[in-house]
Order: structure tokens, then C-alpha cells, then sequence
């Protein structure tokens, strides 16, 4: 009775076990196309890149040599290829998206403050950050991985890693004292 | 961001500390970091406060990715239809030669008499070759010497779960009278020989009843050209 561990999953796709590729695609397939829809911003692309992705996990699995996690392994081909798909598109296209996310300047923080509980105010300036903040916020939170995951999959050193977060968060704290939040920090 | 309160870390220290906390409210730290934040927080209310901002912001984050799109359904036949499509990868095709060759020698070993072979653990060997899909060295050069999983190995040892025999091979027995009575049972060699030529034999799932036990056993003890002893297993 084979066990179900991804490296395991990873060992049988190497020697052409479709159920295996099955199994893995549905442990990974939301956290992976949620990654690359973060970056290209359009279901039908993400859809497409997945499929990209799982390719060749299925031509490479037999090259997989568990330095690292697979889920790891995957979501660095993922951010590859979906970045590849943006630089494609324009850098012009991401800016305009940015912008159309920041608060609205028009509100004050006191309507502003109304209209948005906490909560909602801390996801409406999450999603205001830039590409690169986002995309460490969501592997350090969403996605769980370690320092040295991330270092891996974004390639930069361990060390960049801790100093990006730390300013994706004084950003984000920036974003909310804008909108009339104030917590204290830092 | 303080670093003045009385016994607090210095500035580099609490900076550091600051930094560790995303990876501290994820429980991805190493057991050593996790240590080190945890014993800071005791002493520095000013790093609990921003803790909870942390979680905040974690809680956060995690909302708004649980509220993105899924993959479409039917995304893993488009992918499996593309596999299809092209040619199999040199390791595929490895994998299926070697797939092939396992079932040739089962079937020429299996049509040998049971004088030729003469011992039943050669016969019982190559059926958990076969099922456990191991063998080395006949496509990929090497020795030409089979690679048996031994007793104890890592696959043998915890790679399986259920309810075990121990059973022993006649000596007249052959490869395909044992896989034919494994299969009409269900049954996979997970390891062996022991002493005695006694190989450890996968029965069912865990916890099966005592009386299915019994009738498993007994389906065993009926073959007596191929088993000559069977007895439950730990």
C-alpha cells in the first residue's frame, strides 16, 4: 500500500503513476492557481498557467531532488511563470490596477472609518499594497511557508525575506493610518 | 516599535524580533526561533501588542485569499488531456520498460517446474518484487542482481498498514500459484524472508475481526501445495 506524501506522490509521477498526478493537483491546485491569480489578475490566464505548472510537474518530476518541499517546488515554477505572463502584458496594466485599489481619496478617515469596520479596512489596505508586498504576505500568511521557503521561491536571501515583510507590514500600517486606523504601531 | 522599556532586548535584538513574529504567528519558525520570540514576549508587552497587530493582519490576509476563485472544474482533465498528447519523458518510458520486464519474469519463472526452481522463497521473492515494483539494474545497467526490499526497510517497515499472517511457502510452490492464491485474498507479501523462510503478509485492512482473520487464514491453510505453515502476525 503506497503512503500519499507529496514527495511520495512525486516519486510514483516520475514513473508515470497518473493517479498520483491526480492526488497531488487536488492537494494543491487552489493555493497554487490563488498564487498565480494574485500576479496575472484573470481566472482564464491562471487557468491556463496551472496547467503550465502541472505540466511540468508531470515532465520533471523524475529531476524533483527534495531539497525543498514540493509545495515549494511548485509555487516557484507558479510565481516564474505568472510573472513571465505579466511581463508579457506590461508593467502599465499592473500600475493601473495598483491604483485602483489604494483608498479612495475622497473619503476622509472619519467616512472612511464608517463605511469599513477593522477588519474590512485591514483587507481593503492588504489588497492596496504593491505586487511584491502582497505576494510575501501571502506566503508568509496564506500560503504558511518558512523564511527559507520563501527565500527559495521568490529567490532572495533569507535575510531580505524578514526585512521585505517587515516593511510590507509598516506599509500596510502606513495604508491604515491613512484610512483613519491608528494601531499603535510601530 | 519601542525599545526602552526596562529589561527589554536592545534595539538589533527587538528588531529582530519584530521580524521573526509573521513567521512566529504562521507556526513557521524553528523550534529555536519559536523559543526565543515566545521568551521575549514574556518580558516585552510592547512585542505582544504588536503580535496581536500580526494576527491581525494574518486573519486578515487569509480571509481574502479564501475569498479568490478556485480552478475551474475540469482543469485536471484539460491538463491530463494535454499529457496525453505528447510523448512519454525518457523517465516515463524507463518506468514503463521496467514495469514490463517485471511482468516477463514473473510469467517465465512462473512457467518453470517447480524441480527447476526448487525453492519456494526464490518463488515468493519475486512476487514481492513484482508487487512492491522493485528491481534494479536490467534497464539502467549495473549489476544484474535483483534489489529486494530486505525486512525492515523504510517501505516495508511503515509504509504499510492493515492486518498481517505470517506465512511460509511450500517448497514446490511457484510464483504464479502464490500471486493467484495472494490475489484471490487480497493479500500482498510486505516483507521477508524471516527465519525460518516466513514472509509477513498483508491480509486486510487494521482491525479486521477475528473471525474474517480466521477465514483468511483458513483460505491459506486450504492451499497446501503452495502454503506449508500460516499464523497471525503482529
Amino acid at each position: 500500500m503506497p503512503s500519499d506524501s507529496d514527495d511520495d506522490l512525486i516519486s510514483r509521477i516520475a514513473k508515470g503513476d497518473r493517479l498520483a498526478f491526480k492526488v497531488l493537483f487536488a492537494r494543491h491546485q487552489v493555493r497554487v492557481f490563488r498564487f498565480i491569480l494574485r500576479f496575472v489578475r484573470d481566472e482564464g490566464a491562471a487557468e491556463d498557467l496551472i496547467g503550465e505548472v502541472f505540466l511540468d510537474v508531470w515532465r520533471q518530476a523524475d529531476r524533483f531532488e527534495g531539497r525543498s518541499s514540493v509545495s515549494t517546488w511548485i509555487l516557484g515554477m507558479a510565481r516564474f511563470k505568472a510573472l513571465s505572463q505579466v511581463r508579457k502584458r506590461g508593467e502599465s496594466e499592473l500600475d493601473e490596477e495598483a491604483a485602483n485599489a489604494l483608498p479612495d481619496e475622497a473619503d476622509t478617515p472619519e467616512t472612511v472609518a464608517q463605511k469599513v469596520d477593522k477588519a474590512a479596512a485591514i483587507r481593503r489596505c492588504i489588497e492596496a499594497l504593491s505586487v511584491e508586498h502582497r505576494e510575501i504576505v501571502d506566503l508568509v500568511y496564506y500560503q504558511e511557508k518558512s523564511i527559507s521557503e520563501v527565500a527559495e521561491i521568490i529567490g532572495i536571501p533569507e535575510n531580505t525575506v524578514k526585512t521585505r515583510m517587515f516593511y510590507a507590514r509598516k506599509r500596510l500600517q502606513d495604508l491604515m493610518t491613512e484610512a483613519g486606523v491608528d494601531r499603535g504601531w510601530p | 516599535m519601542t525599545n526602552e522599556t526596562p529589561g527589554s532586548p536592545d534595539f538589533d535584538e527587538r528588531r529582530a524580533l519584530s521580524e521573526l513574529l509573521p513567521w512566529y504567528a504562521a507556526g513557521t519558525l524553528s523550534p529555536q526561533e519559536t523559543a526565543r520570540v515566545a521568551a521575549a514576549l514574556k518580558v516585552d508587552p510592547t512585542l505582544a501588542e504588536e503580535l496581536d497587530i500580526v494576527r491581525e493582519d494574518q486573519a486578515a490576509s487569509i480571509v481574502l485569499a479564501e475569498a479568490m476563485a478556485v480552478p475551474p472544474a475540469g482543469t485536471i482533465d484539460r491538463i491530463l488531456a494535454r499529457i496525453d498528447a505528447e510523448p512519454l519523458t525518457s523517465a516515463h518510458r524507463v518506468a514503463k520498460v521496467k514495469a514490463g520486464l517485471v511482468d516477463w519474469i514473473v510469467e517465465r519463472f512462473a512457467a518453470f517446474q517447480p524441480r527447476t526452481l526448487a525453492y519456494a522463497g526464490v518463488a515468493a521473492a519475486l512476487v514481492l518484487v513484482a508487487q512492491a515494483g522493485i528491481i534494479a539494474s536490467f534497464v539502467t545497467g549495473g549489476s544484474s542482481t535483483f534489489q529486494t526490499a530486505s525486512y525492515g526497510t523504510a517501505q516495508t517497515a511503515t509504509g504499510f498498514e492493515g492486518t498481517f499472517a505470517l506465512v511460509g511457502f511450500a517448497p514446490t510452490a511457484n510464483a504464479q500459484d502464490i500471486s493467484a492464491l495472494l490475489q484471490a485474498n487480497g493479500a500482498t507479501i510486505v516483507d521477508g524472508p524471516r527465519a525460518g523462510g516466513l514472509y509477513r503478509v498483508r491480509i486486510g485492512a487494521r482491525g479486521l475481526s477475528q473471525p474474517e482473520i480466521d477465514r483468511i487464514l483458513g483460505q491459506f491453510r486450504t492451499q497446501t501445495g503452495v502454503v506449508r505453515f500460516v499464523g497471525p502476525s503482529n
